[in-house]
């Protein structure tokens, strides 16, 4: 049986359920038509912090004077509010900001393209792929384009610099008035107040520049210098490391100490080490004589607002040229990358980044966010995946022979909407060869887990019974004679009486009141109420809703994203000495949020609205609001009444699918229906190939040798080989003459005592029924089935009894009552035994002690693998055991695509008797809907 | 915003206009004669009708719907906004109102639109 989660559980065997079909095919070989166009979007809805089950992007941000990589380890990730606010285009906004000289503010968008590639096609997108770089490898050749988009706009002082970039700044000299050497004591590059040249070592173009460490150290006197004296003109070259449009200003220290003028000044800067700009040349300009204030030279170009938007290359290990906007409101940018390949990493994400301008520390450098978006476009050539818009019908066979009499015959019937004639015949050159490549065909059955539409969900007080939280989880509290302060969870409150409950549960009228102690100063009546928001949702929807966690701080975080807005009514009045001020707040996961103050003398509605309902659920899963009087005084008292209190949960349309392998097969026929533009296709598994292809003995005697030379021989390759162990123990006389593959496997499988099957994922698996036995709690005690189970010598195993849950087959699940056949039992068993290769066999008879009377049937194993009397007891034991489990059930009804061949079950029937017995064969008929056919076969 | 878009053009309003919801569902009684559902999906029809129509309105309506399937915009009451999803036309009925000067104009022009 495949593992499944517990909503699955939940659902399978539900009065109401829903199916989902999809199938990839994999046609690399012979592929001939043009590709199958896909497009998706996604971006940071329902984003968790630190969490990528739910949504596997990241975003961070940084405020940084350099320009980070996103693999650069000082980014953090956005907190929960931040991702809220960037998660939609609506009225909310994040901002990042920084007043640190030179920086500017980041936020970095990471999109995890191959998990929502799988998450969106199902995991056989990949085709033969498993590795994460060989499937991103696979992704470069479908996906052929990003769009991402994002909305924003950016704060930060307008300023002059060289808006150019500077990357590159070289200093030209060639000797000076005092002797022929260079010297140089800084070369700096200021953005505001921060010199991006600070402890950059420069090169020099030729010879050697002594002291190097002293040029850009800070120090202005210091210098470092060049003395070879051979009037050769000489420059230093920094760089900065990244190209920069803020600086603006780029200043030149010489040696300046004894007023010495330098021969063939020149300054230059470059964006990228190719384009150099002039900003001095003694040629042109003239000379100058050093100081100890330098020489500046400012930036031209206007440095202002702008929001940018970059990609990370991945070929240049650096940000492609941005786009930006230097609007002051919110606009959106869209980022193309050129070359999709070369942004998508080796870890799997595409990266963009959206920053401000730097600051010059005058005033503070911000972006603000709305949103981030990523279209992903892209073509599927040599993998196809059909879904329920592709598929009208998918019938699945697979079967498990137990005795090995025949092998399986695991088929596939998959009927495709042709509509758009992209699966015509006449649009394969040569049809033989594509079906001579095998294409593959993976199939996969989905339950829908949870399907929630976007809805607003009511809670109140109705059937509330006091300190029981089963009938209504949710509580309200008081302090009898009022506080001076606002109670809070955390205290230790009075929850209310039943009939103030009860007064509570309508809006009929019915009002409950607390008044202050009497002539007492400084008191409030207060009333909190507590609202159970996860339990309000699981009784609304399920348990699945939760989507497979069942931690508090895991659901807290999924009420968190998926509840939209937390709002309430609320029915009260106030009295007080200062009038009928009535004070209501939100609980705001520490404090109380809002104070909102009305004044109406009855009672009125207050509706209270959330637009961020992350911030209303506490970490209990519970939303509390408080309403409060005004006040006592010595004379008079203060009142808090009320009538009626709901929330309103308003939460996102939900749409889960758990998806279960439901076979791989490989394509033999292909047919055409013009009239009704459908396309059917058969496929079967690997035996049925291999019964094309013939084995020649090789000089092995190794049972699992042997059985990988056929399936190796037979196509199967080696990584779909799974052959048990224990059979490499198993010495035997290789096959006397060339044999086909697939009766070569029949007579392994007797040998072996094993199980020949293809499993889910397309395996062949050679296994011993004891270690299937083992796991599968088989039957072998069939006439004493409600004392004693187990395989011998492997202990004994409860009874699989109706609370096997999935495993029992039950008349709720039936379209009818079990069919049940008995197959006759064998009495004499005959097995030949060839002790060498090529010679007449020996017989062996062996009887069936568990028949009373004489005469039978008998039945006889010719097999030139069985070389001795013991290998021939132990098949014998084994068969005779087996073959006394002759009855045959057949079962028409919904179906469970988790329950396998092998798997053990029980199957109500109209005698009451409930027999265990294992499944032979699996039937899924698909169209939308699901039912099937279970065979199985267990003792009387 | 339109009322009623059909391939992205904005039609005149309908004089009647009515949703049907169908949920696709495979109802069978099991063994114990209970009823056990397997639920397809959810598709939508529309009935839609012109009271009167000009020649050009008419033009514009049966042009609209007589491709083989076209995505449509329309207000959905279970969802409360607008939707869009691809349809295709059944039979087109109108009538005549009067032929009036070499121009005509039409009454009681009605189709149903069936999601695909």
């Amino acid at each position: 049986m495949l593992s499944a989660s517990s909503d699955f559980r939940n659902s399978v065997y539900a009065t109401e359920r829903e199916f989902k079909g999809r199938a990839t095919i994999e046609m690399d070989a012979y592929n001939q038509i043009d590709g199958r166009a896909f497009s998706f979007t996604t971006g940071f809805e329902e984003k968790i912090n630190g969490d990528t089950d739910l949504n596997p992007n990241i975003a961070k941000y940084i405020g940084s004077q350099l320009t980070r990589l996103p693999s650069y380890t000082g980014w953090s990730e956005l907190t929960q509010g931040y991702y809220w606010n960037i998660q939609y285009a609506d009225s909310s906004s994040q901002k990042i900001t920084t007043s640190v000289g030179g920086a500017n503010s980041n936020m970095l968008f990471s999109f995890n393209i191959i998990e929502l590639m799988e998450r969106q096609f199902g995991k056989y997108i990949w085709g033969e792929a498993t590795t994460l770089a060989d499937k991103i490898a696979k992704a470069k050749t479908m996906i052929t384009k990003y769009t991402a988009t994002v909305n924003g706009y950016a704060v930060n002082p307008s300023r002059t610099t060289f808006t150019n970039g500077v990357r590159y700044i070289r200093d030209w000299l060639n000797g000076n008035t005092v002797n022929p050497n260079n010297y140089w004591n800084e070369v700096e590059a200021w953005s505001g107040t921060l010199d991006r040249a600070k402890n950059v070592t420069p090169t020099i173009s030729s010879g050697t520049l002594a002291n190097a460490a002293n040029v850009n150290d800070g120090n202005e006197s210091t210098y470092g210098y060049e003395a070879s004296g051979n009037g050769v003109a000489k420059y230093i070259q920094v760089d900065l490391g990244a190209t920069y449009y803020d600086i603006n200003a780029i200043k030149i220290f010489h040696y300046y100490a004894d007023g010495r003028t330098f021969h063939g000044t020149k300054t230059q800067y470059s964006p990228d080490g190719v384009t150099w700009y002039t900003v001095f040349d003694s040629a042109v300009s003239g000379e100058y004589v050093e100081t100890s204030s330098g020489k500046m030279y400012t930036g031209t170009g206007t440095y202002g607002r702008e929001f940018n938007f970059t990609v990370y290359d991945v070929s240049t290990n650096a940000y492609a040229t941005e786009v930006s906007h230097s609007n002051s409101t919110f606009q959106t940018l869209t980022q193309i990358p050129s070359a999709p390949n070369n942004v998508l990493d080796a870890t799997g994400f595409v990266h963009f980044r959206a920053y401000s301008n730097s600051t010059d520390a005058s005033s503070e450098s911000a972006i603000y966010v709305d949103y981030c978006t990523l279209l992903i476009e892209g073509e599927m050539t040599d993998v196809r995946v059909y879904d329920d818009d592709g598929i009208m019908a998918m019938n699945i066979v697979e079967e498990m022979s137990i005795l090995n009499e025949t092998l399986p015959a695991n088929q596939l019937d998959l009927t495709l909407d042709n509509s758009s004639g992209e699966l015509d015949l006449v649009n394969f050159a040569n049809m033989s060869q594509v079906i001579a490549s095998k294409p593959v065909i993976k199939t996969e059955l989905g339950i829908v887990t949870a399907k929630v539409d976007a809805q607003d969900v009511t809670s109140n007080y109705s059937n509330k019974i006091k300190a029981s939280l089963e009938e209504n989880p949710n509580t309200a509290w008081y302090v009898s004679g009022g506080t001076t302060v606002q109670i809070s969870p955390y205290d230790t409150l009075t929850e209310f009486t039943q009939s103030a409950y009860d007064s509570l549960a309508l809006n009929d009228g019915q009002v409950i009141t607390i008044s202050t102690t009497a002539a007492t100063s400084g008191k409030m009546a207060e009333y909190m109420f507590t609202f159970d928001v996860l339990s309000i949702l699981e009784n609304q929807f399920g348990t699945s809703i939760w989507r497979g966690k069942t931690d508090l701080a895991d659901k807290v975080a999924i009420a968190r994203v998926w509840v939209e807005s937390v709002d309430w009514n609320i029915w009260c009045k106030a009295t007080s000495p200062t009038g009928n001020n009535v004070t209501i707040s939100r609980w705001n996961l520490t404090s109380w949020y809002g104070g909102w103050k009305y004044t109406n003398a009855d009672i009125t509605n207050y509706p209270i609205g959330s637009s961020t309902a992350y911030n209303f659920i506490d970490d209990n899963g519970k939303s509390h609001v408080l309403i409060q009087s005004d006040p006592s005084d010595a004379v008079t008292s203060s009142t808090i009444s009320c009538e009626y209190v709901e929330i309103i949960l308003t939460v996102k349309d939900l749409n889960l699918v758990e998806w279960f392998p439901s076979g791989v097969f490989f394509l033999t026929d292909w047919k055409n229906d013009v009239t009704n533009k459908i396309i059917s296709m058969t496929c079967n598994d690997y035996f049925a190939m291999l019964s094309d292809i013939s084995y020649t003995p090789t000089a092995s005697t190794n049972l699992k040798t042997i059985a990988a030379e056929v399936l190796t021989i037979g196509g199967v390759p080696t990584s779909k080989q799974i052959i048990d162990n224990s059979l490499s123990n198993i010495t035997v006389n290789n096959f006397p003459d060339r044999i086909a593959c697939r009766d070569a496997l029949q007579h392994i499988g007797i040998a072996s005592r094993s199980a020949v099957f293809q499993d889910r994922e397309g395996n062949v698996v050679i296994e011993p029924f004891s270690t299937i036995d083992e796991v599968t709690n088989y039957v072998v005690y069939p006439s004493t089935q409600n004392v004693l189970f187990g395989y011998p010598g492997t202990g004994t195993y409860a009874l699989n009894s109706t609370g096997g849950g999935m495993k029992y087959l039950d008349f709720e699940q039936m379209y009818e009552a079990p069919q049940v056949s008995l197959e006759k039992s064998i009495y004499q068993l005959v097995i030949n035994i060839y002790s060498t290769v090529g010679a007449d066999p020996t017989e062996q008879v062996y009887t069936n002690a568990d028949i009373n009377g004489v005469g039978g049937q008998s039945f006889t194993i010719d097999n030139p693998l069985i070389k001795d009397v013991a290998t021939a007891d132990k098949i014998a034991d084994w068969y005779i055991r087996e073959m006394n489990y002759n009855m045959l059930f057949s079962v028409n009804w919904r179906q469970n695509p988790i329950l396998e061949c092998a798997d053990v079950i029980l199957i109500e029937d109209s005698f009451g008797t409930e027999k265990q017995s294992r499944i032979i064969r699996q039937e899924f008929t698909y169209d939308g809907s699901l039912s099937g056919i279970t065979e199985s076969r267990g003792g009387v | 915003m339109a009322f009623l878009t059909i391939g992205g053009k904005a039609m005149p309003t309908p004089t009647e206009f009515s949703v049907g919801i169908a949920d696709i569902s495979k109802a069978q009684r099991n063994a114990n004669g209970t009823m056990i559902i397997e639920r397809i999906t959810t598709k939508r029809t529309l009935k839609v009708s012109w009271s009167y129509v000009s020649k050009d309105d008419a033009f514009t309506l049966l042009y609209a719907v007589a491709p083989t399937s076209f995505r449509v915009e329309f207000p959905d009451p279970q969802f409360g906004t607008t939707i869009a999803s691809n349809f295709y036309c059944g039979d087109r009925n109108v009538g005549m109102m009067d032929y009036i000067n070499g121009i005509a104009r039409y009454k009681d022009l009605q189709f149903d639109l069936i999601e695909l």
